[in-house]
C-alpha cells in the first residue's frame, strides 16, 4: 500500500514537478535560483506572462486519476500455398493474417482484433484537470521491429475546465488536443465495428458543452473548432516514417456543432453538423482550390431497460475538393479528403462527391428481457446484438459513382459462468451492392474467458472462417495496397487478452 | 446533472461528480447524455460477446492498486581513439569517440533514457505496460533518433487464479519477452540467459508442491512475430534490421526444485517461419548481389530449435552456482525471424546467432552447442555464518563466469568443428554506506573465417550510493581493452583502446 502511494506520488511529481519544485523551493528558500529547473516547462510562459510556481489556490485537492486500456492479440492466418517448392511447406502460416480487413477502409469489421495500448494519466480537481494519453499499436519488444508510427506517445492533451459551479449551470470547456466522435453505435463504445457512424474530429482547439434540465428533459449542446498543428512540407517524400503524408495536403481545420435531448434515460436525439476545409497556399501547384468535407447527421438512442439498447442514425457528407482535406475529419475511418477519395469517392472524383451512411445496432439481455431488474449481471445471460452500416456513393468518377456498400451481422453470446463463455458471431460485406465478387462473410466462434461476471477483462480464443468473392483483395506491401496475385487467408485464429479500468 | 458527463467519460477525479450513474452496464440501462464518446475511450469496438462493461460503464468498486516501478539512468562512455597506421598529411592530437569505438563485451551499456513499468490491477488479474525512452533528439543525441522512443515496449496480461488445493497457476496474456536458463542467481548472469522469447501470445504457468521440500514447474507456450512488409525500408531508423517472416514460436519447459536449494529445469524452445518472400534477399545473401525483382533463390521455411538443461545451487551461506547447458539446431534458419530472441551472450535472434556461430555460406544450417556457468558469493555473508547478513555493513561481492560453445555443424567449412570461449569477473568492494570500489573484467574468444575474434577488457571504477542497500549508483570507471588484429582490422581507425565513463542510474 505505502510502495503503491509512493508511486502514485512520484508520479504525480511527474505531472507537478515544476510546481512542485517551486513549493519545495519556497519551503527550503536556502539556494538562490540561478536558472530555471530541469523541471520547468522548456516552452514560454502562458500569457500574460505568469510565473511559474505560484500556489493554487486549491492545490490540496488536486489529485492523479490513471485509467488505461490494453488489447493485444495473437493472430494468425492459415493458407494453403498452391505450388509448394523444395523446402517449403503446403501450409502458409501468416502474422498478421492476409485479410481483407483494412482498417480505413469500409470492409473493416472488427471481428480479427488488432494491438492497442493507451494509458490516461489525468491530474487536477473538481473544476480543472489536465489529460495526457499515451498510446501505441504496437510493441517492438515482441514485434520484431519498430515502427515509428506505431508508436503514437501522447496522443492526446487537453485541459477541461468544468464552470458549472461558477455558472449554475452545467458547462465544461475543454482545450487541446483531444479526439471527437460523434455517432458511436454502442451504449459506451464505438458499436461492433469500432467506427463512429458520423464523423469523428483529430484536432487541437476547443469544445463546449452546456446542457438544461427541463423536467425529465436535459437538453446538450456542443461545439467545437480547431485545427491540425500543420501541414506536410513542401517536397516532404511520402515514406513509412511521415505515415506516407501527402505533400498536396493543405492546412486544414474543422468546426462542429451539435445539440441533443435526452428524455428521462429513456431515449436520446442528437442533430450533428461537421465541416472541415482547408484554404492553403503552400501546395505545390499553388493552384488547387479550397478544399471542403461537411456532414449533416441525425441519431437516435433508446435506453428501454429490459428490452435493450437500440442505437440508430443517418449521416449525409458532402466533398468538394476534398484532396486537400487532413486528417482532422475521419468519415467511416477514412482520414481527411485522400482516404475518402481513394476507398469511396474514387481517384477520378476530383475530391468532389458525397455519401448517404446509415446505420444501427441493438443490444438485448435475454435473461434481463425476462426478469427486469431482479437480473444483475451476476448470472448465466444469453446476449444478442444485431448491427449494420451502409453507405451510398455519389461520385465524380464513374467507377464509383452509385455504389452501395453494405455490412451487417450479429452476434450471440452465452454466458454459462462467472469466468466462461461461449460466443459466436457472423458478418457480411459488401463492398459494391449485389456484386457478389465483391462481397464476403466471416463466421466467428469463440471462447471467452474472464475473472467474473462484470469483470473489465476477457481472454478470447477464436477462429474466423473467411469465405471471399472472387474479387476481394487483401492488401500487401508498404504502404498497403490491394494485392489480386495474393489469395486472402480462409482460416484465422486468434488470441486475445484485453483488460481495461 | 449528468450533462458534463459528455457521454462514456471515464471516470474522472472529479470529487465533486453528481453524475446519476446508471445501475448497471447491461444493454438497456440509461447512460448519461452525451453526443459522441468521451475522448478518454479507445478508439475501438467492445470485448467480443459484449458480456464485459465497455470502458466507460460503470461497474463495482473493487481493490485495485496502480504500480509504477522503474529504472533512470544516463551514461556516457568517452573513447580516447589512436592515431591511424598511416595517417593523413596534417593529423594531429587525440581523438575522442562518443560513443567509444569498441567491441565486444563492455561494462556498460552507454545512452540515457527512462524506463517506466505500469502496473494496474487486483489479486487476480493485472495489466504491466513497460514504458521505454531514451534521448532521441538533437540536444542529447546530437541526430534524431526515432528508434530511441519514447515507445511502449511490451504490454500484457498477468493472470493469477486462486489456488487449486496444491497447484498454483498463473497465465501471462500479451506482447512480452520471456527469459530463461541464464545462469546468474537471479536468472539473468553475467552473459545472459541461454534462451529468450518475444513476441505476442500466451504463456502458462503450473506450480505443484508434490512434497514439503519439492516442487514440480511447468511451463507452456506459443507466441508470434508479426512479419514485415518486404517493402518496408530496413535498415534508415531501426537498430536491429530483420528479414522479418512471419514466426511461430512454441515452448515448453518442466523444472523440479528441492528445498529451493537445488533446482533443475529443461528448457524447449522452436521457432518456425514460412518464407514468401518475392524480392527480398536475406541477410546471408552476399552484400555484393543485386536484389532482383524475383529471388533467383528463394529461400525455404526455416526453424530453429533450442533444448537447454539449466541446473542451480543455493549454497547458503557459501554463494550460488547455475551450470546451463544448451543446443541449438538450425535448419534454413534465414528465414526465421527472431521469436527466439537471445541466445550466447545476448546474441539476437536465429540472425546473430547463425552469422556469429555457424557462418555465412551456412545458409542458416548447423547445429551449435554451449554450456554457461556463474558463481555469485558474498565475503561478508560466509564470515558472518551462522548469523544473518544484512547487507549493512562492509562486504566483498564477487561474481565469475564462463562460457563455452562448440560449432557441432556447419555448412560452412570455416567455422564448422570450431569452438571459443567466454570469461568475466565482476567484483565490488563496498567500503562504506556511500562508496565502493567496482572492478570487471571480461574476454571473449571466437572463431571467424579470418581467424580469431578476441576482445577483452578490465574495467576499474568508484561507485557512489546513498546507502548500503539503496538501487541508486553514480559511478565513474575507467576500461582498457584489448583486441586481436582481427578484432580491431581497419588500420585507418582503429578501435579504442582506452574509456572513461561517467553514469548514473536508479531503479524502483
Amino acid at each position: 500500500m505505502r510502495t503503491g502511494l509512493a508511486a502514485i506520488l512520484m508520479l504525480a511529481s511527474l505531472f507537478v514537478s515544476a510546481v512542485a519544485l517551486a513549493q519545495q523551493e519556497d519551503s527550503d528558500a536556502a539556494l538562490p535560483r540561478l536558472g530555471l529547473a530541469p523541471a520547468e516547462p522548456q516552452t514560454r510562459s502562458p500569457p500574460p506572462s505568469l510565473p511559474l510556481g505560484i500556489k493554487p489556490s486549491e492545490s490540496k485537492t488536486d489529485v492523479l486519476d490513471f485509467h488505461g486500456f490494453v488489447l493485444l492479440p495473437l493472430r494468425v492466418g492459415l493458407l494453403e500455398r498452391p505450388n509448394p517448392r523444395p523446402g517449403e511447406s503446403s501450409l502458409v502460416l501468416h502474422n498478421p493474417p492476409l485479410i481483407p480487413q483494412h482498417l480505413r477502409s469500409f470492409e473493416y469489421v472488427g471481428i480479427v482484433p488488432d494491438p492497442w495500448v493507451q494509458l490516461n494519466f489525468i491530474y487536477g480537481n473538481s473544476t480543472v484537470s489536465a489529460t495526457a494519453i499515451l498510446a501505441a499499436r504496437a510493441f517492438p519488444d515482441a514485434a520484431g521491429y519498430y515502427n515509428p508510427v506505431d508508436q503514437l506517445g501522447v496522443n492526446d492533451a487537453f485541459l477541461t475546465v468544468n464552470l458549472s459551479k461558477v455558472l449554475a449551470m452545467p458547462l465544461e470547456v475543454k482545450v487541446g488536443a483531444m479526439t471527437g466522435r460523434y455517432g458511436p453505435m454502442g451504449a459506451y463504445d464505438a458499436g461492433r465495428y469500432g467506427t463512429p457512424l458520423i464523423a469523428r474530429v483529430n484536432a487541437i482547439g476547443e469544445m463546449i458543452t452546456a446542457g438544461y434540465k427541463l423536467g425529465a428533459t436535459t437538453f446538450v449542446i456542443e461545439q467545437g473548432l480547431g485545427g491540425q498543428l500543420g501541414r506536410p512540407p513542401a517536397g516532404l517524400v511520402p515514406a513509412g516514417w511521415n505515415d506516407f503524408a501527402s505533400g498536396d495536403v493543405g492546412a486544414s481545420f474543422v468546426n462542429h456543432l451539435h445539440a441533443g435531448a435526452a428524455y428521462a434515460g429513456l431515449a436520446q436525439l442528437g442533430l450533428h453538423y461537421l465541416t472541415s476545409w482547408s484554404q492553403d497556399d503552400q501546395i505545390p501547384s499553388g493552384l488547387v482550390p479550397n478544399g471542403r468535407i461537411t456532414v449533416f447527421g441525425a441519431d437516435a438512442r433508446l435506453t428501454a431497460g429490459r428490452y435493450g439498447h437500440l442505437y440508430a442514425g443517418i449521416a449525409r457528407t458532402l466533398a468538394t475538393n476534398a484532396s486537400t482535406v487532413s486528417g482532422v475529419i475521419e468519415i467511416l475511418n477514412a482520414r481527411g479528403g485522400p482516404e475518402l477519395i481513394s476507398e469511396y469517392l474514387g481517384p477520378a472524383s476530383g475530391g468532389d462527391g458525397s455519401l448517404t451512411t446509415f446505420g444501427a445496432q441493438y443490444d438485448l439481455s435475454m435473461v434481463r428481457l425476462m426478469f427486469d431488474e431482479l437480473y444483475t449481471g451476476k448470472s448465466p445471460d444469453l446476449r444478442v446484438s444485431l448491427f449494420g452500416v451502409g453507405t451510398k456513393v455519389r461520385s465524380d468518377d464513374p467507377a464509383y459513382d452509385g455504389v452501395l456498400k453494405l455490412k451487417g451481422g450479429a452476434e450471440v453470446t452465452y454466458n454459462l459462468l462467472s469466468w466462461f463463455g461461449v460466443s459466436t458471431r457472423f458478418d457480411h460485406v459488401r463492398l459494391d451492392g449485389d456484386n457478389s465478387g465483391k462481397a464476403f462473410s466471416i463466421f466467428s466462434p469463440r471462447l471467452l474467458f474472464h475473472t467474473g461476471w462484470l469483470s473489465r477483462d476477457e481472454f478470447a480464443l477464436q477462429y474466423s472462417h473467411f469465405v471471399s468473392g472472387s474479387r476481394v483483395d487483401a492488401r500487401t506491401g508498404y504502404p498497403a495496397t490491394p494485392d489480386p496475385t495474393r489469395n486472402p487467408d480462409r482460416h484465422v485464429f486468434s488470441f486475445s487478452g484485453t483488460f481495461w479500468w | 446533472m449528468t450533462l458534463l458527463a459528455c457521454g462514456a467519460t471515464a471516470e474522472t477525479a472529479r470529487a465533486d461528480n453528481d453524475i446519476d450513474k446508471p445501475t448497471d452496464s447491461l444493454p438497456g440501462s440509461p447512460r448519461p447524455p452525451g453526443l459522441g464518446l468521451s475522448p478518454e475511450a479507445p478508439p475501438v469496438g467492445p470485448a467480443p460477446g459484449g458480456r464485459a462493461p465497455s470502458f466507460g460503464a460503470p461497474t463495482e468498486k473493487d481493490e485495485w492498486a496502480f504500480r509504477i516501478g522503474g529504472r533512470f539512468s544516463g551514461w556516457e562512455s568517452v573513447g580516447i581513439g589512436r592515431r591511424p597506421d598511416n595517417p593523413p598529411a596534417g593529423y594531429k592530437g587525440t581523438p575522442l569517440h562518443v560513443p567509444a569505438r569498441t567491441l565486444g563485451r563492455q561494462p556498460f551499456w552507454s545512452g540515457a533514457g527512462a524506463t517506466l513499468s505500469l502496473q494496474f490491477g487486483n489479486a487476480v488479474v493485472s495489466s504491466t505496460v513497460l514504458f521505454y525512452a531514451r534521448f532521441s533528439g538533437k540536444e542529447r543525441q546530437g541526430y534524431f533518433a526515432p528508434q530511441n522512443g519514447p515507445s511502449i515496449g511490451q504490454a500484457y496480461l498477468t493472470v493469477r487464479p486462486e489456488p487449486l488445493g496444491r497447484l498454483r497457476l498463473n497465465f501471462k496474456v500479451g506482447a512480452f519477452v520471456e527469459n530463461y536458463a541464464g545462469p546468474g542467481q537471479w536468472g539473468w548472469g553475467i552473459y545472459g540467459p541461454m534462451l529468450a522469447l518475444r513476441g505476442y501470445g500466451e504463456t502458462t504457468n503450473a506450480e505443484y508442491d508434490v512434497g514439503p521440500n519439492w516442487r514440480l514447474y511447468l511451463t507452456h507456450g506459443f507466441l508470434g512475430v508479426p512479419g514485415v512488409p518486404e517493402d518496408y525500408l530496413r535498415g534508415e531508423y531501426h537498430s536491429w534490421i530483420e528479414t522479418g517472416i512471419s514466426t511461430f514460436v512454441h515452448h515448453a519447459h518442466v523444472g523440479v526444485s528441492f528445498k529451493n536449494q537445488y533446482s533443475l529445469k529443461l528448457h524447449y524452445a522452436s521457432a518456425y517461419g514460412t518464407d514468401e518472400r518475392k524480392y527480398l534477399p536475406t541477410f546471408l545473401t552476399p552484400p555484393s548481389s543485386t536484389p532482383s525483382p524475383v529471388l533467383s533463390s528463394p529461400g525455404a521455411d526455416g526453424r530453429l530449435d533450442t533444448y537447454v538443461l539449466e541446473t542451480r545451487w543455493m549454497a547458503d551461506p557459501y554463494g550460488q552456482l547455475g551450470v546451463s547447458a544448451a543446443y541449438w539446431n538450425f535448419k534454413d534458419a534465414a528465414s526465421v525471424g527472431d521469436g527466439i530472441w537471445w541466445g550466447i551472450d545476448w546474441t539476437q535472434g536465429a540472425r546473430e546467432l547463425v552469422n556469429k556461430f555457424l557462418g555465412p555460406a551456412s545458409r542458416g544450417n548447423g547445429a551449435l552447442a554451449a554450456v554457461s556457468a556463474e558463481y555469485d558469493m558474498s565475503v561478508a555473508r560466509i564470515l558472518a555464518h551462522p548469523r544473518t547478513f544484512d547487507g549493512r555493513s562492509q562486504d566483498v561481492r564477487v561474481a565469475v563466469a564462463a562460457l563455452r560453445y562448440w560449432t557441432l555443424a556447419s555448412r560452412d567449412p570455416f567455422y564448422e568443428h570450431k569452438a571459443g570461449y567466454y570469461a568475466g569477473t565482476q567484483l565490488e568492494f563496498v567500503a562504506l554506506s556511500w562508496v565502493r570500489a567496482t572492478f570487471q573484467t571480461y574476454l571473449e574468444n571466437r572463431y571467424t573465417a579470418f581467424g580469431r575474434w578476441v576482445a577483452a577488457s578490465i574495467s576499474p571504477g568508484i561507485a557512489f550510493s546513498s546507502d548500503w542497500l539503496s538501487t541508486d549508483r553514480i559511478m565513474l570507471a575507467y576500461t582498457r581493452n584489448f583486441y586481436s588484429d582481427v578484432t580491431d582490422n581497419n588500420s585507418a581507425l582503429r578501435l579504442d583502446r582506452d574509456v572513461v565513463t561517467l553514469g548514473a542510474y536508479i531503479t524502483f
